[in-house]
């Protein structure tokens, strides 16, 4: 094998053909990309289900919840399940209106953005969620122990404070900082492919 | 034609090809098989945007290279295990020219990502005029880099061949 021409003769020996006579557009993709779309609608339908559940519950007739603050907490809850689940279901848009048929160097900025736009929603997202989520928590547990023996509620209060703190400041630390490492390598990745598409275009 | 049968034709006509260029770019079948889905899948989906501006197969060619380009951390995190299985699997499971045209594959993926596509649509006998249609590289560039990749991929394969 000396020159470039019989490397042509063994492409054109190399077998292109899959075995199945067609692809089977039903299925689920492994593409990263559907991946994503997929989490993210999934992640919107969810959050939305929890949101309307929780407004069931607070019109419920036999609840019995005394105080306007407590339902109050329950529609905060199932406002901030909604605001979620429009702020996924945005993500999700944003991954679909990336073109295929872009030109390559267009392609890879339109990526870029998004995964840069991840990396800025990823300092905010979180915290404003948790803890948004826990304040509305807080106002909904008054009523809830109110009138309940002291020691119970203290055990109740420091088993879901202390999940709370270790599931924020350990566990979500932590996916914090893999995410961000993981945003920072793709967007590396991304960048050095768009030089590779731009370069002396 | 309705579009089921249109598909139909398009994949029949150009799934080979397509599946050459994911495996030349991944180096790696099942994920060439993969990327040859996620190719098909968005051929299917974007298939009443095709205008007939551009060759149909300039159209598809990028929408492969758009699929293939996106992936590319699957890409990376697969061609190490690739790389490795490939100089042990070689002389035992395959004949010669299966072991050769696995080698060139290999030698593919192993060229800088916007040249593998490069090379491969001139392997697939695109004209200059289409690879610069594809990729977005001024028809001149595209001579130029051909020119350049031949000499480093004939090397690469040379070298790959001796293990």
């Amino acid at each position: 094998m000396n020159s470039f021409d019989d490397i042509k003769n063994l492409w054109n020996k190399g077998e292109g053909t899959q075995q199945s006579l067609s692809p089977d557009l039903s299925s689920s993709s492994k593409d990263a990309r559907y991946k994503m779309q997929s989490k993210y609608k999934w992640g919107t339908i969810s959050l939305a289900l929890t949101g309307c559940f929780i407004i069931a519950l607070a019109i419920f007739p036999d609840l019995n919840l005394q105080k306007w603050y407590t339902y109050g907490a329950m529609g905060l809850i199932s406002l901030i399940c909604f605001a979620q689940a429009i702020f996924l279901y945005q993500n999700y848009l944003k991954i679909q209106r990336i073109s295929d048929l872009s030109l390559p160097a267009d392609h890879l900025k339109q990526w870029e953005a998004y995964y840069a736009l991840r990396k800025k929603q990823n300092k905010w997202n979180g915290p404003v969620y948790f803890l948004a989520l826990n304040l509305a928590m807080a106002i909904y547990f008054i009523e809830i122990f109110s009138g309940r023996p002291i020691l119970n509620v203290m055990i109740m209060l420091s088993i879901y404070f202390g999940w709370m703190a270790f599931a924020y400041f350990y566990i979500g630390k932590r996916v914090m900082k893999k995410e961000k490492e993981r945003l920072n390598q793709i967007i590396n990745e991304l960048k050095e492919l768009n030089i590779q598409f731009k370069s002396e275009q | 034609m309705d579009k089921k049968k249109k598909f139909t034709e398009i994949y029949n006509k150009y799934s080979s090809g397509l599946r050459k260029l994911c495996y030349g770019y991944c180096g790696d079948t099942d994920l060439a098989d993969d990327l040859l889905q996620d190719t098909f899948l968005s051929v299917w989906k974007n298939l009443e945007k095709f205008r007939g501006e551009a060759k149909l197969s300039t159209w598809i060619y990028r929408i492969a290279v758009n699929t293939c380009l996106s992936n590319i951390r699957k890409q990376k995190l697969k061609m190490v295990k690739s790389n490795n299985e490939l100089l042990n699997a070689i002389p035992e499971t395959k004949t010669d020219t299966e072991s050769h045209i696995k080698t060139l594959y290999k030698s593919i993926s192993l060229l800088k990502e916007a040249d593998r596509f490069i090379i491969m649509l001139f392997l697939e006998e695109k004209s200059y005029q289409e690879i610069a249609e594809i990729t977005g590289f001024k028809e001149s560039n595209v001579r130029v880099k051909i020119h350049r990749i031949k000499k480093e991929l004939t090397e690469i394969y040379k070298s790959n061949e001796q293990f």
